[in-house]
């Protein structure tokens, strides 16, 4: 810091800023190593935050960041989530299904009161990750933070250097929950709030596993990483929800490792926040198994949504599928990096992306990037990105009819989207979404 | 019910409709035959509204309005509608959802009450049966993947259920079989009436043997060169446009 004033000029006031910026975030990070935890999460802490503070935010200078500007979070000024606030009572909007499992945050700490947990059957533990560590810790000490990698990650760095809660959901061996089990974030303004997930299926278990983010309208900063272990022949289904405010800055990073003969479904739907960032890392780390990651984003105004995704296809005889489509509207700007690596050993690959854009308005942006390296030689890989408007011939094929302009062109949208939305396991949630759809697009 | 006065339209700087005179009453069958790119699928399709083309000149009335005044969507409801010669495929889009929300649309603009999901339902499956539709068409989305007989098929379909005052259809014979053909011209002739007109254009004397027309107009190079009855299709169909041409050019120099 003090080098920085001593420079003087525009830079000066930008360096203090960062510093200030640390020195909260570190603050947090002490803060957060105070709770009780074992030692050896605390190891990982400091090493998390040392790798933070070498880091720093990332800039659009980094190959990763090129077309994601974080300045809203890097020179934001955000409070750390110390005091629990009461008044957000009653954020839940009803999301659909009403029979399910409820583990409810808010600025990634744990609401007693507004989850839904009590009769959860034997063999499924959902609990905040701040008790088990607390309680049980030896459950998450061979994944906790075993996965989502920091080192180069800022934003990882900083979740595990800062988090205090999250949600634990475990389920045992061969044990098939039916309910879907709903995590629901909300993020109060002006605060940021990391939040830690760990998802883990055992052996040969299934399970419905929905994130919901939700955010107060003025701005916030939701630092959110899910780790995901898919044992042997585990099978998940897994959606996440980003229905942030029109303010909120949004960050996660989800890493899913698979184990042989697994199945991980997923669904990335994303219409919220103004800034909006989702890595995705899967990692096949074993023979047969089956991972598909879907994603809808639908942006208006100037929002900003990017999402990366790797496929890592370590073993032989795997598959993978991902569809990802967006709706771009306004001054919106859609970014979809979507990498697919089939290793030397990685034989019998099946692969198949696709990045499917739809402009609305002349001022909305796509950047799209689909690759795939191949290093293996008998594998089936396909992958394409297309963009386009909507279809002329279509919409007056619809007027033709007697449907207005402003239906017919709502019609088109949702049809676009509609394929995504209908991949999502509880019906409830997918009416849901649906709906919001609607509001959002018209 | 629809009268045409003088109609002129382009595309692309390109003169296609060069001054069209047309009338229709309530009741008449008109057939309008002519060579590729004379400009037919222009005039129904300038007709219904499409605004990739450009009215230079003339007016239509539809009963009693300035049609050309009229958004696409409501030409429709006051009961315009064209069978496409190439109906569009749209993925995505319930076959039947789509109609409903057509006919509240128009049910709406004639301030009647909505049909819900079941009633409409109903009432599909017996306009269906009418026109001899596979059932199963109607929860595919609209025409995609359908053959080419199946999508004009659709077509006849969705006019039996909109219930039109003027229907257009362009070519909707072709790419029919035998059998098919029979169908549409029944669901055409089942949806004859006194207040119902009917704008066909064909290449075809066929379809005109099932659905006997009133009035037979030749268009050719964006005009209409010589209307007649039903009689005349039959001389087209021996003598080729050719002959319809020459009659023309030598009109001219006498
Ligand atoms: N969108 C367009 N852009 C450019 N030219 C067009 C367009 N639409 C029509 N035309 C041209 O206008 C002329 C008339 O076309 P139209 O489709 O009306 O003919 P048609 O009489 O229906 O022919 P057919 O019997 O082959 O269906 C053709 O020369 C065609 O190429
Ligand atoms: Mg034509």
């Amino acid at each position: 810091m003090g080098r920085g004033r001593a420079i003087g000029g525009g830079d000066c006031l930008k360096m203090t800023t960062m510093s200030d910026t640390n020195l909260k975030y570190r603050e947090a990070a002490l803060a957060a190593s105070q709770h009780p935890q074992p030692d050896w999460l605390k190891l990982f802490r400091s090493r998390a935050w040392n790798e933070f503070e070498k880091l720093g935010f990332p800039t659009t200078q980094h190959e990763e960041w090129k077309y994601c500007n974080v300045r809203p979070i890097s020179e934001g000024e955000f409070q750390s989530p110390l005091v629990f606030s009461q008044q957000t009572n009653g954020y839940i909007e009803n999301l659909g299904d009403d029979d399910a499992y409820l583990l409810a945050f808010v600025n990634g700490i744990y609401d007693i009161t507004a989850s839904k947990i009590s009769d959860a059957p034997v063999g499924l533990t959902i609990d905040s990750l701040a008790s088990v560590l607390k309680n049980i810790p030896d459950l998450v000490k061979p994944h906790l933070a075993n996965y989502a990698n920091f080192e180069g990650e800022a934003f990882v760095a900083l979740n595990t250097a800062t988090f205090v809660d999250g949600a634990v959901v475990r389920v045992a061996d061969n044990v098939v929950v039916e309910k879907p089990i709903f995590l629901v974030n909300y993020t109060t303004s002006g605060t940021a709030a990391p939040v830690r997930n760990l998802v883990i299926m055992e052996r040969n278990s299934q399970a419905t596993v929905i994130e919901i983010f939700l955010s107060e309208n003025e701005t916030s900063f939701s630092n959110i990483v899910t780790e995901i272990v898919v044992s042997e022949s585990a099978v998940l289904n897994h959606t996440k929800v980003q229905l942030e405010g029109g303010n909120a800055n949004h960050i996660s990073t989800q890493v899913i490792e698979q184990s042989k003969s697994s199945v991980f479904d997923s669904q990335n739907i994303c219409l919220g926040a103004s800034l909006a960032r989702t890595t995705i890392y899967a990692r096949l780390g074993a023979e047969h198994i089956e991972c598909t990651i879907d994603g809808l984003y639908c942006l208006n105004n100037n929002q900003l949504v990017d999402n990366h995704t790797t496929i890592d296809h370590a073993f032989p005889n795997c598959n993978s599928f991902e569809l990802y489509k967006g709706v771009m509207d306004e001054k919106s700007t859609g970014v979809f990096n979507g990498k697919i690596f089939v290793r030397q050993d990685a034989q019998k690959t099946d692969s198949k992306q696709t990045n499917q854009n739809l402009l609305l308005s002349d001022d909305a942006t796509i950047n799209t990037k689909p690759q795939l390296e191949i290093y293996a030689d008998d594998v089936r890989c396909t992958h394409g990105a297309t963009v386009g408007r909507l279809d002329p011939n279509a919409l007056f094929y619809l007027q033709a009819r007697g449907i207005g302009a402003e239906e017919a062109r709502s019609i088109l949208v949702h049809a676009f989207a509609n394929e995504v939305i209908q991949r999502v396991k509880p019906v409830g949630l997918r009416t849901e979404l649906e709906k919001r759809l609607y509001q959002k697009l018209g | 019910m629809l009268t045409i006065d003088n109609l002129q339209a382009k595309v692309e700087d390109k003169q296609i409709l060069r001054g069209i005179n047309l009338q229709i009453n309530p009741g008449e069958i008109h057939a309008i035959m002519g060579p590729n790119g004379s400009g037919k699928s222009t005039l129904a399709n300038v007709l219904a509204g499409r605004d990739m083309y450009e009215v230079n000149g003339g007016s239509v009335e539809f009963n009693g309005q300035d049609l050309l005044d009229l958004d696409p969507e409501v030409r429709a409801r006051e009961g315009l509608f064209l069978a496409f010669q190439y109906p569009v495929e749209i993925p995505g889009v319930n076959n039947t959802y789509f109609l409903r929300a057509a006919v509240n649309a128009v049910r709406k603009h004639h301030g009647e009450p909505e049909l819900d999901g079941a009633q409409f339902l109903k009432f599909a499956r017996e306009k269906a049966k009418l026109v001899e539709l596979d059932p199963t068409l109607m929860n595919r989305s609209v025409n995609e993947g359908f053959s080419g007989g199946e999508k004009k098929r659709n077509e006849i379909f969705q006019m039996a259920v909109l219930n039109p005052k003027l229907a257009i259809l362009d070519e909707t014979d072709s790419g029919l079989d035998i059998d098919a053909l029979r169908i549409v011209a029944n669901g055409v002739n089942a949806l004859r009436s006194p207040d119902r007109s009917f704008l066909i254009v064909t290449h075809y004397q066929r379809l005109l043997d099932y659905i006997v027309p009133d009035f037979v107009h030749v268009l050719v190079d964006g005009r209409i060169v010589k209307s007649g009855g039903k009689e005349l299709a039959l001389e087209l169909e021996e003598k080729g446009y050719a002959w319809v041409e020459e009659e023309l050019l030598a009109g001219a120099i006498a």
